[in-house]
């Protein structure tokens, strides 16, 4: 999925590593979190992300698409988080009677939103979080998911609807 | 409110807070990576002992492998038994003699039997030069390549010689016998494996030759059999005792 340009290795400070890092990390939470929708498992994939960045780092090329790169090794582990039992077991979302004996609207649509969007296919639902929650451009969904822009738009409109029906895309997506 | 708020604000409401994550994130990841680095140059090191020992368990198992095949092949396969070392004219001529002269006080021993071998003196002639006998050797079983026969007397240690058929090695004299002329030979010497004289009735083989003593013999005879019994060197000696010449 992610097409990362390596070469030789080159060495990689400690210092170095960190002032990399540092920046993805957050972007990187929310990812997981809005893939995952469980703090702790969140976490835990963007650790396993940083490793691999720790020893993949020095043959990148281009440090300038670190970013989308290292948010693809996110969505990869999310992706292999979700895969395990225990993860599907006990993360999947909130549960179905939040949204029916919450007192407060909102409560009860992010409840909703949430799990409409935990039901989403891997792809979908990373080009939702990408787009809509960390608010990346097109063309950076794009390179994270390792598709065109123009198949990045599209997954994102099959997404959408999906998720809203109704929803005036072309308003949602602009 | 538009999609892009509503999943904000959906994502944000399970959201904790999240200080020191960033530094906490990186630490692990370091230390993970420190880890990883020892155990990768831990590796490095045992790679070449560890290439080293495949190396001996393979040339091990090969070198199993040809054994085991040549332990197998000589269990399974055909037995091929090396042929015995048959012994060459003079080397059955060059071993000595194994008794030692019979003295004139002693009595001669009388036997024709020498183990495989057994002599069966037949006729007599005589020349000008001696007394010539003319037997049958029988050959047991068990023999194999040339069997050589010397004789000579057993008191006085003059050897004797062998004229006509199989006989064989240097001539020490010629003599005229009924009327032939016969050349002298020092032995006599029978191929075990060629053509005997005739085979007897229990299916031994029979050979036939004339020895010879000079006149002043004592008349008792020592002769020896030498050659190869079962694959082994075999000699035996015997006594004859006949009347004095």
């Amino acid at each position: 999925m992610q097409q990362v340009a390596e070469v030789r290795a080159l060495p990689v400070s400690e210092e170095t590593f960190a002032d990399l890092l540092k920046p993805l990390v957050e972007p990187g939470f929310k990812l997981a979190l809005a893939m995952l929708h469980d703090a702790q498992a969140a976490e835990d994939a963007v650790q396993e992300a940083s490793v691999v960045a720790w020893h993949k780092l020095g043959r990148m090329r281009d440090r300038g698409r670190l970013r989308p790169w290292f948010l693809g090794v996110v969505a990869n582990k999310c992706r292999n988080a979700r895969r395990s039992k225990w993860t599907a077991e006990v993360h999947i979302g909130v549960p179905e009677h939040v949204s029916v004996v919450s007192s407060e609207e909102m409560s009860v649509r992010g409840a909703d939103l949430r799990r409409a969007i935990s039901r989403l296919g891997h792809d979908d639902r990373l080009v939702v979080a990408l787009y809509f929650y960390l608010d990346m451009p097109l063309e950076d969904v794009a390179a994270v998911v390792g598709t065109s822009t123009g198949a990045a738009r599209a997954r994102l409109y099959r997404a959408v609807a999906k998720l809203r029906r109704g929803v005036a895309i072309e308003e949602a997506i602009r | 409110m538009s999609l892009r708020t509503d999943i904000h604000a959906a994502f944000e409401a399970i959201t904790p807070l999240t200080g020191g994550l960033e530094e906490r994130v990186v630490e692990t990841a370091r230390r993970e990576a420190r880890v990883r680095e020892r155990r990768r140059k831990f590796m490095l090191r045992l790679r070449a002992p560890i290439a080293l020992v495949a190396v001996v368990v393979l040339i091990a198992i090969v070198a199993a492998a040809i054994v085991g095949g040549r332990l197998i092949q000589g269990w399974y396969g055909p037995h091929t038994v090396s042929p015995p070392h048959l012994p060459s004219l003079s080397e059955l001529e060059n071993r000595p003699w194994q008794h030692q002269l019979v003295a004139a006080s002693e009595s001669c021993l009388d036997s024709h039997y020498a183990g495989p071998v057994a002599a069966f003196p037949e006729t007599n002639s005589e020349s000008a030069w001696g007394i010539y006998s003319t037997g049958r050797f029988v050959l047991g079983k068990g023999l194999s390549g040339p069997l050589m026969v010397r004789v000579r007397d057993a008191r006085t240690g003059i050897t004797g010689v062998f004229i006509t058929e199989h006989a064989a090695g240097g001539v020490v004299g010629t003599d005229i016998v009924d009327g032939v002329s016969v050349a002298q030979h020092k032995e006599a010497v029978f191929d075990t494996s060629g053509r005997p004289n005739r085979i007897d009735g229990v299916g031994q083989k029979v050979f036939v030759m004339t020895m010879g003593m000079k006149h002043g013999f004592s008349g008792c005879f020592q002769w020896q059999v030498d050659g190869t019994l079962n694959g082994k060197p075999f000699g035996t000696d015997s006594y004859y005792s006949g009347p004095p010449g």
